[in-house]
Protein backbone atom coordinates (compact mmCIF):
# COMPACT_ATOMS: atom_id res chain seq x y z
CA UNK A 1 0.00 0.00 0.00
CA UNK A 2 1.63 3.14 -1.03
CA UNK A 3 0.51 6.72 1.37
CA UNK A 4 0.91 10.41 0.14
CA UNK A 5 2.09 12.38 2.86
CA UNK A 6 -0.87 14.69 3.20
CA UNK A 7 0.51 18.17 4.97
CA UNK A 8 -2.52 20.38 3.58
CA UNK A 9 -0.92 22.43 1.06
CA UNK A 10 0.41 20.26 -1.37
CA UNK A 11 -0.27 19.13 -5.06
CA UNK A 12 -2.06 15.99 -3.83
CA UNK A 13 -4.19 14.67 -6.76
CA UNK A 14 -1.31 15.40 -9.12
CA UNK A 15 0.79 13.36 -7.24
CA UNK A 16 -1.82 10.66 -6.80
CA UNK A 17 -2.60 10.49 -10.48
CA UNK A 18 1.19 10.21 -11.23
CA UNK A 19 1.20 7.38 -9.12
CA UNK A 20 -1.92 5.52 -10.33
CA UNK A 21 -0.49 5.74 -13.29
CA UNK A 22 2.17 4.19 -13.20
CA UNK A 23 1.57 1.51 -10.11
CA UNK A 24 -1.61 -0.59 -9.47
CA UNK A 25 -0.51 -0.70 -5.90
CA UNK A 26 -3.38 0.63 -3.81
CA UNK A 27 -3.06 3.94 -2.14
CA UNK A 28 -4.50 4.27 1.63
CA UNK A 29 -3.74 6.28 4.91
CA UNK A 30 -0.01 6.87 5.48
CA UNK A 31 0.49 6.42 8.52
CA UNK A 32 -0.02 2.49 7.84
CA UNK A 33 1.13 2.19 4.41
CA UNK A 34 4.56 0.28 3.23
CA UNK A 35 5.83 3.15 0.73
CA UNK A 36 5.28 7.21 1.20
CA UNK A 37 5.31 9.32 -1.52
CA UNK A 38 5.25 13.43 0.10
CA UNK A 39 4.31 15.56 -2.28
CA UNK A 40 4.79 19.50 -1.90
CA UNK A 41 3.66 22.67 -3.06
CA UNK A 42 3.92 24.34 0.93
CA UNK A 43 6.37 26.55 2.38
CA UNK A 44 8.77 24.97 4.67
CA UNK A 45 6.48 26.25 8.05
CA UNK A 46 3.06 24.71 6.72
CA UNK A 47 3.98 21.13 7.82
CA UNK A 48 3.08 20.77 11.09
CA UNK A 49 4.45 19.10 14.61
CA UNK A 50 2.02 16.51 14.06
CA UNK A 51 2.94 15.16 10.53
CA UNK A 52 6.56 15.62 11.41
CA UNK A 53 6.48 13.35 13.93
CA UNK A 54 5.07 10.60 12.39
CA UNK A 55 6.95 10.87 9.47
CA UNK A 56 10.22 11.13 11.52
CA UNK A 57 8.59 7.67 13.03
CA UNK A 58 7.95 6.10 9.88
CA UNK A 59 11.61 7.24 8.44
CA UNK A 60 13.12 5.88 11.54
CA UNK A 61 11.38 2.28 10.93
CA UNK A 62 13.33 1.72 7.11
CA UNK A 63 9.75 2.62 4.99
CA UNK A 64 10.89 3.59 1.82
CA UNK A 65 10.29 7.21 1.09
CA UNK A 66 9.85 9.54 -1.91
CA UNK A 67 10.32 12.91 -1.13
CA UNK A 68 9.58 15.84 -3.44
CA UNK A 69 10.21 19.29 -3.54
CA UNK A 70 9.10 20.25 0.13
CA UNK A 71 8.97 16.84 0.95
CA UNK A 72 13.02 16.37 -0.13
CA UNK A 73 13.75 19.91 1.90
CA UNK A 74 12.23 18.64 5.39
CA UNK A 75 14.29 15.81 5.36
CA UNK A 76 17.30 18.49 6.19
CA UNK A 77 17.75 20.16 9.64
CA UNK A 78 16.47 23.28 8.82
CA UNK A 79 15.77 26.44 5.87
CA UNK A 80 16.16 30.21 5.66
CA UNK A 81 12.24 30.15 4.71
CA UNK A 82 11.25 29.50 8.02
CA UNK A 83 14.38 29.88 10.06
CA UNK A 84 12.42 29.33 13.70
CA UNK A 85 11.73 25.84 12.21
CA UNK A 86 13.41 22.57 12.47
CA UNK A 87 13.67 19.68 9.97
CA UNK A 88 13.66 16.17 10.39
CA UNK A 89 16.90 16.09 10.52
CA UNK A 90 16.79 12.91 8.72
CA UNK A 91 19.78 14.35 6.12
CA UNK A 92 22.58 16.89 7.90
CA UNK A 93 22.23 20.06 6.42
CA UNK A 94 20.32 23.31 5.44
CA UNK A 95 17.73 24.52 3.02
CA UNK A 96 19.40 27.54 1.76
CA UNK A 97 17.55 30.42 -0.43
CA UNK A 98 18.75 30.20 -4.18
CA UNK A 99 20.50 33.52 -5.54
CA UNK A 100 19.59 35.08 -8.34
CA UNK A 101 15.96 34.73 -9.85
CA UNK A 102 14.06 33.24 -7.93
CA UNK A 103 11.65 30.95 -7.89
CA UNK A 104 13.80 28.45 -10.32
CA UNK A 105 10.77 27.37 -12.82
CA UNK A 106 10.62 25.21 -15.45
CA UNK A 107 12.68 22.59 -16.99
CA UNK A 108 15.97 21.28 -17.08
CA UNK A 109 18.06 18.23 -17.94
CA UNK A 110 18.53 16.26 -15.09
CA UNK A 111 21.56 14.03 -15.86
CA UNK A 112 20.70 10.47 -16.20
CA UNK A 113 16.98 11.33 -15.10
CA UNK A 114 15.36 13.09 -18.07
CA UNK A 115 14.05 16.24 -18.61
CA UNK A 116 12.46 17.48 -15.31
CA UNK A 117 10.16 20.38 -13.95
CA UNK A 118 11.98 22.84 -10.95
CA UNK A 119 9.29 25.09 -9.14
CA UNK A 120 11.62 26.08 -5.36
CA UNK A 121 13.17 29.11 -4.31
CA UNK A 122 14.94 27.45 -2.16
CA UNK A 123 17.77 23.92 -2.22
CA UNK A 124 19.41 22.06 -0.19
CA UNK A 125 22.20 22.00 -2.89
CA UNK A 126 21.54 19.00 -5.08
CA UNK A 127 18.42 17.76 -7.75
CA UNK A 128 18.18 14.57 -5.94
CA UNK A 129 19.23 12.84 -3.17
CA UNK A 130 19.42 9.12 -1.81
CA UNK A 131 20.15 7.84 1.41
CA UNK A 132 19.22 4.38 3.41
CA UNK A 133 15.49 4.35 2.67
CA UNK A 134 15.06 7.83 1.84
CA UNK A 135 14.94 9.46 -1.54
CA UNK A 136 14.57 13.07 -2.10
CA UNK A 137 14.26 14.98 -5.62
CA UNK A 138 13.92 18.86 -5.91
CA UNK A 139 12.15 18.38 -9.32
CA UNK A 140 8.64 17.26 -9.93
CA UNK A 141 8.54 13.92 -11.39
CA UNK A 142 4.44 13.52 -11.29
CA UNK A 143 4.61 16.72 -13.49
CA UNK A 144 7.18 16.58 -15.97
CA UNK A 145 5.90 14.76 -18.90
CA UNK A 146 7.19 11.01 -19.63
CA UNK A 147 10.14 11.59 -18.42
CA UNK A 148 8.70 12.40 -14.95
CA UNK A 149 6.42 9.18 -14.77
CA UNK A 150 9.21 6.94 -16.44
CA UNK A 151 11.50 7.91 -13.41
CA UNK A 152 8.60 7.31 -10.82
CA UNK A 153 8.01 4.28 -12.26
CA UNK A 154 11.80 3.11 -11.93
CA UNK A 155 11.34 4.64 -8.27
CA UNK A 156 8.76 2.13 -7.49
CA UNK A 157 10.30 -0.92 -9.49
CA UNK A 158 13.10 -0.26 -6.79
CA UNK A 159 11.40 -0.48 -3.81
CA UNK A 160 8.96 -3.17 -4.86
CA UNK B 1 25.65 30.50 -2.10
CA UNK B 2 23.69 28.39 -3.97
CA UNK B 3 22.92 30.22 -7.83
CA UNK B 4 20.21 29.04 -10.13
CA UNK B 5 20.72 27.64 -13.21
CA UNK B 6 19.31 28.75 -16.57
CA UNK B 7 16.33 27.17 -17.39
CA UNK B 8 14.60 26.63 -21.03
CA UNK B 9 12.13 29.01 -22.41
CA UNK B 10 8.36 27.53 -21.86
CA UNK B 11 5.51 27.63 -24.23
CA UNK B 12 2.41 27.39 -22.18
CA UNK B 13 -1.10 25.98 -23.54
CA UNK B 14 -3.87 28.52 -22.24
CA UNK B 15 -6.91 27.03 -22.47
CA UNK B 16 -10.44 29.25 -21.34
CA UNK B 17 -13.53 27.85 -19.60
CA UNK B 18 -16.43 29.15 -19.28
CA UNK B 19 -18.71 26.82 -17.10
CA UNK B 20 -17.90 23.13 -17.96
CA UNK B 21 -16.83 24.23 -21.83
CA UNK B 22 -13.69 25.32 -23.07
CA UNK B 23 -14.09 28.45 -25.30
CA UNK B 24 -12.05 31.15 -27.44
CA UNK B 25 -12.55 34.55 -27.07
CA UNK B 26 -11.42 38.00 -28.86
CA UNK B 27 -9.94 40.64 -26.63
CA UNK B 28 -11.55 38.98 -23.54
CA UNK B 29 -15.20 38.73 -24.63
CA UNK B 30 -17.29 37.00 -27.20
CA UNK B 31 -16.24 33.30 -26.04
CA UNK B 32 -17.56 30.86 -28.59
CA UNK B 33 -17.36 27.55 -27.57
CA UNK B 34 -14.57 25.13 -28.76
CA UNK B 35 -14.83 21.54 -27.19
CA UNK B 36 -14.18 19.64 -23.63
CA UNK B 37 -11.59 20.94 -21.86
CA UNK B 38 -10.05 17.86 -20.96
CA UNK B 39 -9.64 16.48 -24.41
CA UNK B 40 -8.31 19.87 -25.12
CA UNK B 41 -6.12 19.83 -22.43
CA UNK B 42 -4.62 16.18 -23.25
CA UNK B 43 -3.77 16.85 -26.52
CA UNK B 44 -1.75 20.02 -25.60
CA UNK B 45 -0.26 17.77 -23.35
CA UNK B 46 0.61 15.36 -25.80
CA UNK B 47 1.45 18.50 -28.33
CA UNK B 48 4.26 18.92 -25.93
CA UNK B 49 3.20 21.61 -24.04
CA UNK B 50 5.35 22.72 -21.32
CA UNK B 51 2.76 23.77 -18.95
CA UNK B 52 -1.18 24.44 -19.14
CA UNK B 53 -3.10 27.47 -17.94
CA UNK B 54 -6.48 26.96 -17.14
CA UNK B 55 -8.33 30.30 -16.93
CA UNK B 56 -12.20 30.31 -16.09
CA UNK B 57 -13.15 33.60 -17.78
CA UNK B 58 -15.94 34.63 -16.20
CA UNK B 59 -15.70 33.09 -12.00
CA UNK B 60 -14.71 36.88 -11.29
CA UNK B 61 -16.77 38.49 -13.35
CA UNK B 62 -20.52 36.81 -12.65
CA UNK B 63 -19.10 36.32 -8.73
CA UNK B 64 -19.00 32.69 -9.46
CA UNK B 65 -17.35 30.12 -7.21
CA UNK B 66 -14.37 28.32 -9.30
CA UNK B 67 -15.60 25.25 -11.09
CA UNK B 68 -13.89 23.02 -9.21
CA UNK B 69 -15.55 19.62 -10.88
CA UNK B 70 -14.26 21.20 -14.27
CA UNK B 71 -10.59 21.50 -12.82
CA UNK B 72 -10.23 18.34 -12.09
CA UNK B 73 -11.94 16.53 -14.80
CA UNK B 74 -9.76 18.79 -17.06
CA UNK B 75 -6.78 17.99 -15.21
CA UNK B 76 -6.72 14.09 -15.85
CA UNK B 77 -4.35 12.54 -17.81
CA UNK B 78 -2.41 16.19 -17.94
CA UNK B 79 1.50 15.31 -16.85
CA UNK B 80 2.58 19.06 -16.77
CA UNK B 81 2.25 21.74 -14.30
CA UNK B 82 -1.11 23.02 -14.47
CA UNK B 83 -1.79 26.90 -13.17
CA UNK B 84 -5.25 27.77 -12.43
CA UNK B 85 -6.84 30.79 -12.59
CA UNK B 86 -10.25 32.29 -11.94
CA UNK B 87 -12.20 33.46 -9.03
CA UNK B 88 -9.48 32.82 -6.39
CA UNK B 89 -10.14 34.66 -3.49
CA UNK B 90 -8.64 33.06 -0.51
CA UNK B 91 -6.04 30.91 1.00
CA UNK B 92 -8.49 27.96 1.47
CA UNK B 93 -9.18 28.45 -2.59
CA UNK B 94 -5.62 27.91 -3.29
CA UNK B 95 -5.71 25.04 -1.48
CA UNK B 96 -8.65 24.13 -3.17
CA UNK B 97 -7.73 24.30 -6.22
CA UNK B 98 -4.43 21.98 -5.36
CA UNK B 99 -7.01 19.20 -4.41
CA UNK B 100 -8.44 19.01 -7.74
CA UNK B 101 -5.62 18.96 -9.92
CA UNK B 102 -3.61 22.56 -10.09
CA UNK B 103 -0.14 23.19 -9.03
CA UNK B 104 -0.27 26.61 -8.76
CA UNK B 105 -2.50 29.07 -8.88
CA UNK B 106 -3.32 32.61 -10.58
CA UNK B 107 -4.75 35.25 -9.14
CA UNK B 108 -5.65 38.67 -10.38
CA UNK B 109 -9.14 40.34 -9.52
CA UNK B 110 -9.06 39.28 -5.66
CA UNK B 111 -5.13 40.44 -5.29
CA UNK B 112 -6.37 43.63 -6.97
CA UNK B 113 -9.18 44.63 -4.26
CA UNK B 114 -6.98 42.84 -1.49
CA UNK B 115 -3.06 43.13 -2.45
CA UNK B 116 -2.65 40.96 1.27
CA UNK B 117 -4.14 37.67 -0.27
CA UNK B 118 -0.94 37.44 -2.17
CA UNK B 119 1.39 37.95 1.47
CA UNK B 120 -0.69 35.24 3.09
CA UNK B 121 -0.93 32.75 -0.14
CA UNK B 122 2.75 32.76 -0.05
CA UNK B 123 3.32 32.03 3.41
CA UNK B 124 1.18 29.19 3.04
CA UNK B 125 2.32 27.57 -0.22
CA UNK B 126 5.42 29.19 -0.92
CA UNK B 127 6.15 31.96 -4.24
CA UNK B 128 6.41 29.12 -6.60
CA UNK B 129 2.48 28.16 -6.33
CA UNK B 130 1.35 31.86 -6.39
CA UNK B 131 1.11 33.45 -9.81
CA UNK B 132 -0.16 37.07 -10.44
CA UNK B 133 -2.31 37.34 -13.61
CA UNK B 134 -2.06 41.26 -14.94
CA UNK B 135 -4.81 41.87 -17.43
CA UNK B 136 -3.01 45.03 -19.02
CA UNK B 137 -4.56 47.63 -21.78
CA UNK B 138 -3.03 50.17 -23.28
CA UNK B 139 -3.90 54.10 -22.29
CA UNK B 140 -4.01 56.57 -24.35
CA UNK B 141 -0.44 57.84 -22.96
CA UNK B 142 0.88 54.62 -24.17
CA UNK B 143 1.07 53.36 -20.30
CA UNK B 144 -0.49 50.38 -19.49
CA UNK B 145 -3.08 49.61 -16.73
CA UNK B 146 -3.84 46.61 -14.90
CA UNK B 147 -7.58 45.44 -15.40
CA UNK B 148 -9.56 43.19 -13.64
CA UNK B 149 -13.07 40.54 -13.96
CA UNK B 150 -11.75 39.24 -17.42
CA UNK B 151 -10.14 43.12 -19.00
CA UNK B 152 -13.67 44.86 -18.46
CA UNK B 153 -12.71 46.97 -14.80
CA UNK B 154 -9.61 49.61 -14.55
CA UNK B 155 -8.11 49.15 -11.05
CA UNK B 156 -5.87 52.60 -11.58
CA UNK B 157 -2.77 50.42 -10.94
CA UNK B 158 0.18 50.76 -14.02
CA UNK B 159 1.21 47.48 -14.79
CA UNK B 160 5.08 48.02 -13.96
CA UNK B 161 3.93 48.96 -10.62
CA UNK B 162 1.74 46.29 -9.81
CA UNK B 163 4.36 43.80 -10.88
CA UNK B 164 6.81 45.30 -8.29
CA UNK B 165 4.53 45.36 -5.65
CA UNK B 166 3.22 41.87 -6.23
CA UNK B 167 6.69 40.50 -6.74
CA UNK B 168 7.37 42.33 -3.08
CA UNK B 169 4.48 40.52 -1.71
CA UNK B 170 5.21 37.45 -2.59
CA UNK B 171 4.32 36.28 -5.86
CA UNK B 172 6.49 33.53 -7.73
CA UNK B 173 5.84 34.38 -10.81
CA UNK B 174 3.97 36.71 -13.28
CA UNK B 175 1.89 36.44 -16.47
CA UNK B 176 0.82 39.47 -18.12
CA UNK B 177 -1.78 39.58 -20.99
CA UNK B 178 -2.74 42.25 -23.54
CA UNK B 179 -6.67 42.68 -23.38
CA UNK B 180 -6.19 44.18 -26.80
CA UNK B 181 -4.52 41.15 -28.41
CA UNK B 182 -5.78 38.24 -26.48
CA UNK B 183 -7.10 35.84 -29.02
CA UNK B 184 -6.15 37.69 -32.25
CA UNK B 185 -2.83 36.65 -33.63
CA UNK B 186 -1.31 40.50 -34.07
CA UNK B 187 1.99 38.60 -31.76
CA UNK B 188 3.11 39.41 -28.54
CA UNK B 189 2.69 43.38 -27.36
CA UNK B 190 6.39 43.88 -26.82
CA UNK B 191 6.03 47.27 -25.13
CA UNK B 192 3.76 46.09 -22.47
CA UNK B 193 6.67 42.91 -22.12
CA UNK B 194 8.99 45.77 -21.30
CA UNK B 195 6.88 47.79 -18.83
CA UNK B 196 7.16 44.96 -16.65
CA UNK B 197 10.66 43.13 -18.15
CA UNK B 198 12.75 44.99 -14.74
CA UNK B 199 10.75 42.17 -12.24
CA UNK B 200 12.94 39.44 -10.80
CA UNK B 201 11.08 37.07 -10.55
CA UNK B 202 9.62 34.35 -13.85
CA UNK B 203 7.41 36.95 -16.25
CA UNK B 204 5.30 35.14 -18.91
CA UNK B 205 3.63 36.79 -21.73
CA UNK B 206 -0.32 36.53 -23.31
CA UNK B 207 -2.22 37.86 -26.09
CA UNK B 208 -1.87 37.57 -29.66
CA UNK B 209 0.83 34.69 -29.32
CA UNK B 210 -1.35 32.07 -31.20
CA UNK B 211 1.40 29.85 -32.45
CA UNK B 212 1.94 26.61 -31.10
CA UNK B 213 -1.49 26.65 -29.81
CA UNK B 214 -4.79 28.70 -30.14
CA UNK B 215 -3.40 30.85 -27.19
CA UNK B 216 0.12 30.50 -26.23
CA UNK B 217 1.74 32.42 -23.18
CA UNK B 218 5.58 31.98 -23.29
CA UNK B 219 8.38 33.36 -21.41
CA UNK B 220 9.43 36.86 -21.99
Amino acid sequence: MIGIVDTGVGNVLSVRRAIEHVTNEPLGFWGMADKLVMAGQGSFASIDAATKMLLARRLGDGTPYLGICLGMQILYNGSDEAPEEFGLGFLSGRVRRLAGKTPRMGYEDVLGIGRMYFAHSYSAGADIVQHENVTGVQFHPEKSGSDGLRWLSGWFEGVR
Amino acid sequence: MLTTMLTRPRVIARLDIKGAVAVKGRCMDGWRPVGNPNELARQYYEQGADELLLVDVVASLYGREPRWDVLEAATDGVFIPVTYCGGVRSVDDVRTAMRHGADKVAINSAALARPELINEAAAVFGSQAIVISIEAKRRADGTYEAYFNSGREPSGNAVGAWANEAQERGAGEIVVTSVDRDGTDLGLDNHLVQQVAHVNIPLLAAGGIASRFPDSVVSA
